[in-house]
């Protein structure tokens, strides 16, 4: 699937400009780290995420990977989220394509709470399933709440395995993360902050491959039903090949 | 872990104690407990703890009004959380110990 680079520049612009217009403060106080605290039992939520990867070494490249989700508070603890679709937009100099990815599962099941317990803690689980990939992640979440000011660390393996078709899924990869944020709460519907990402490549499940390092600010509003949470990642570390800098927009609805 | 493991969330949400009892007109201890719980952990789950003492009460039933439907609490869960504020604002805060 095909698009000229005009309409994918309209659709990124359009997707800023909704969030803009609606104007709101955020749910989500991060947007590359899980918060412990699961939805209401009974609350549906709807999320889209847009992340912006660019990368200026070699060609020029910029890359949007978009998420579509709905998220249900099953009981206090417990919460499902089903990931629609996962896609991709890919521009270059040479090249403008759009790829769907996968569709999935998570789960997320709070252990303890940030605010009444000496540590807040949870546990996510997550099942993706493409056309010609498979991939499992799980993470612990910590978080602890001290007054106005939030602060999380998400541990994170990821398992994946690809190839030409679900029947040939002949290479398999894997990745370690990990993410450290804090966000200071300045009004009830406003709390600015920022974040790190730490990735290590497992190529092959044998050694441990690129360590990457971003890190950047982070900001979340919210107003009504309607919440915005974006950060601005840039790389820290010496990697070329990787990119410079990404940006995290995530936008939800509370039904 | 519990509630009580957090002597700065007390000081913002006051345990309930037999004073808060007597000034509850005869709303149970379970339910003042459940009032708190939810004060501090579903209405918490979207900002901070707010102190008890920073609203008067009549501040406080407007205010979750508006929040109870974005907390998905019911109506005995509201009731729950109104019984505690009242009951912990009847009540004078305890000095910190020496």
């Amino acid at each position: 699937m095909l698009y000229r680079p005009s309409l994918l520049a309209y659709i990124f612009a359009a997707t800023l400009l909704a969030t803009a217009v609606s104007a709101f403060a955020g749910q989500r106080k991060f947007a590359y780290s899980y918060e412990t605290l699961t939805v209401p039992v009974g609350s549906v939520e709807f999320e889209n995420w847009v992340t912006w990867k660019h990368s200026s070494a070699g060609e020029r490249v910029d890359q949007f990977d978009f998420r579509h989700e709905f998220e249900f508070g099953v009981t206090e603890r417990l919460q499902i989220g089903l990931y629609v679709a996962d896609w991709s937009l890919t521009e270059s100099r040479t090249e403008s394509r759009a790829v769907y990815q996968h569709s999935g599962v998570e789960v997320i099941y709070n252990l303890t709470n940030p605010n009444t317990d000496f540590l807040g803690s949870a546990l996510y689980g997550e099942v993706q399933v493409g056309d010609r990939v498979i991939e499992f992640e799980g993470k612990l979440l910590l978080q602890k709440n001290f007054g106005r000011v939030s602060l999380v660390y998400n541990a994170i393996i990821e398992a994946e395995w690809e190839g030409e078709s679900l029947q040939h899924l002949d290479e398999r990869s894997g990745e370690f993360a990990q993410t450290l944020g804090v966000s200071y709460e300045l009004t009830p519907n406003f709390s600015a902050g920022a974040e790190l990402l730490h990735e290590v490549d497992l190529p092959e499940w044998r050694a441990a491959g690129k360590s990457i390092v971003f890190a950047g600010p982070n900001v979340s509003v919210r107003a009504g039903r309607f919440f915005a949470t974006v950060a601005g990642l840039f790389r820290i570390t010496d990697q070329n090949d990787e990119p410079d800098v990404q940006t995290r927009l995530i936008f939800g609805f509370d039904f | 872990m519990t509630l009580g493991g957090c002597a700065s969330l007390d000081a913002l949400a006051p345990p309930v104690s037999p004073a808060m009892l007597r000034a509850g007109h005869g709303v149970g201890s379970g339910t003042l407990e459940n009032g708190r719980l939810l004060l501090t952990t579903r209405c918490a789950s979207c900002h901070r703890v707010y102190p008890v003492a920073a609203y008067p009460s009549a501040k406080w039933k407007t205010i979750l009004a508006e929040m109870a439907p974005r907390a998905k609490l019911d109506t005995a869960q509201h009731a729950a959380v109104l019984a505690y504020l009242d009951a912990a604002l009847a009540v004078p805060p305890t000095p910190p110990a020496r």
